[in-house]
């Protein structure tokens, strides 16, 4: 081996060490913020969320104080649950008709029925 | 005398029309010589011949087996070009200062183009996989080992230590990395050699073998069982975790090798544009339409920079096969300390051994070959997106390892 060689192990050596460490270090930096910092962040931004959601439903039920306040969310719930037969299903399914003929569609139908205006002609 | 002296006249006119139609053939024949002397013919060296074959075994490959072809095309015709040999001094050649090839290798002598290959790479990259299982960024760490022993190697094998770390980082299986480290490491100034060339024509050759050269190293290293391993599949990742990614990672990596910058920044910046959701346009461009044009630009300029006279010496032998080692032991790496963490891993947290080759950063290539040798033994075991895990913590890996070798040697 020649002198230059020789020469530059020791610094190759040092390169090669420090090399591999770091580049693990600030792989393991990412690994380390995305395994434990991130969700752990996450978790305590949610729960101060649902704590603040709670407090704030906590200070709006403490408003509602007075009599006929509560009177009138009572006859709004009640109102509310009298016309749930109204609802319908929102769901819409259209299926073909099997006959082709149908009077909603009937031109004929709609252009010689005598119209009730009480007009003659 | 008239008679006589138009007789000599005429005869003296002869002399001279004979003497002038003799000048023009020798003119004309100097010309066609001249004219041959500059042909390709005339001046075409063995040297020039073998290239053009490497050239044409490039686009072989790319065409008939698909390795890259986005790659070998644009460099196998480079090499094509930059072998056409040629009377220097016409401003022609690639090396010729003022010539039109010459302006466009200014991008990889330079290290420009490496950067904005890096932007599109990011605005194509999805870092789900990754963000979703942390701990696989460490395979992409591993795998940067063939860059470092590789390093060491060359120094062993007489390149000074500039040489040697840009030698080494063909091991990152990173094509723009190799380039841009290579540029600012051996560029033929301030007496260094000028190894762009080789060093880049190594690193695209491997990382478009990478379906030829994983296999045999990812069966050798890992047994039937292990091969065999399903990994849980990733969760969901949300979007604030998406566009948090980038920016940490711009952070935390730069910081600690700011050498890297120019590749990190333009990386994660890219990731950015495509995550945050609102630049949508942006992050289209840079992956579509700029990326295209740089790897166009990029491809053919590295190619035509393999002029035979530069190209064909012992010194570029060498780094091919130090080139081939390097790539050999970052897959070993990978593989290895894959099995290394299952150790300490248990039930479905453990790691197909397998995807370990993928942190050698050919994205995505070798995070294919990993889908495909995981489905030869378990045809419904798909490791495609646990593999891009790693695969892009590769790309990371490379670009701090770059980083680091600039540091210490630049």
């Amino acid at each position: 081996m020649n002198d230059s060689i020789l020469a530059n192990i020791d610094d190759g050596l040092v390169i090669l060490v420090v090399g591999i460490l770091i580049v693990f270090f600030s792989l393991l930096l990412l690994f380390i913020f995305f395994q434990y910092v991130v969700p752990f962040v996450f978790n305590l931004i949610k729960r101060k969320s649902r704590k603040e959601e709670g407090q704030a439903v906590q200070t709006k039920s403490a408003k509602v104080s007075s009599g006929e306040e509560i009177a009138a969310v009572a006859a709004a719930v009640y109102l509310y649950l009298e016309e749930t037969h109204d609802l319908e299903n929102p769901i819409i399914t259209i299926s073909k008709s099997p006959k082709d003929y149908s009077p909603w569609s009937s031109k004929i139908y709609t252009t010689h029925t005598v119209l009730r205006t009480g007009l003659k002609y | 005398m008239v008679t006589i002296s138009g007789l000599v006249f005429s005869q003296g006119s002869s002399a001279v029309e004979s003497a002038g139609t003799n000048s023009l053939i020798d003119q004309a024949i100097n010309g066609v010589q001249r004219f041959l002397s500059y042909t390709g013919f005339y001046n075409v060296m063995l040297g020039n011949v073998i290239m053009i074959v490497v050239a044409l075994v490039f686009i072989w490959l790319a065409i008939k087996y698909d390795y890259e072809p986005l790659l070998l095309i644009p460099i196998g015709t480079g090499i094509i070009i930059g072998n056409i040999p040629f009377v220097g001094g016409n401003q022609i050649g690639i090396y010729e200062s003022g010539s039109v090839l010459n302006y466009l290798y200014f991008g990889v002598v330079k290290g420009i183009y490496p950067p904005l290959i890096f932007l599109g790479i990011g605005a194509m990259t999805d870092f789900s996989s990754l963000i979703s299982n942390p701990k696989l960024i460490l395979l992409g760490a591993a795998a940067q080992i063939g860059v470092f022993l590789t390093f060491f190697g060359a120094i062993l094998l007489g390149f000074n230590l500039a040489e040697a770390g840009a030698i080494g980082i063909i091991g990152g299986a990173d094509g723009p990395t190799a380039i841009f480290i290579s540029s600012k490491l051996v560029n033929g100034l301030k007496g260094t050699q000028n190894l762009i060339g080789p060093i880049a024509i190594a690193a695209y050759s491997y990382m478009a073998l990478v379906p030829v050269i994983q296999p045999p190293i990812m069966r050798l290293l890992t047994g039937k069982d292990e091969r065999l391993i399903r990994m849980k599949p990733p969760r969901v990742v949300s979007k604030t975790e998406k566009i948090i990614f980038p920016i940490i990672g711009l952070l935390l990596t730069t910081f600690i090798s700011p050498s890297a910058l120019p590749l990190l920044g333009m990386l994660f910046f890219g990731n950015l544009l495509k995550e945050s959701g609102r630049t949508e346009r942006l992050a289209e461009t840079a992956r579509t339409k700029m990326i295209d044009i740089v790897t166009i630009l990029l491809g053919v300029t590295v190619g035509a920079s393999t002029q035979a006279d530069v190209f064909l010496t012992w010194v570029s032998i060498k780094i091919f096969m130090l080139g081939a080692a390097s790539f050999i032991v970052a897959t070993a790496g990978g593989v290895l300390f894959a099995k290394f963490m299952n150790i300490f891993l248990r039930g479905d947290n453990k790691i197909n051994p397998l995807i370990g080759a993928a942190g050698v950063s050919a994205v995505p290539d070798s995070a294919r070959v990993v889908q495909l040798m995981g489905q030869k033994y378990d045809k419904n075991n798909h490791l495609l997106m646990h593999a891009m895990a790693p695969n892009v913590s590769g790309v990371i890996g490379s670009a701090v390892a770059a980083g680091i070798l600039l540091s210490f040697l630049g």
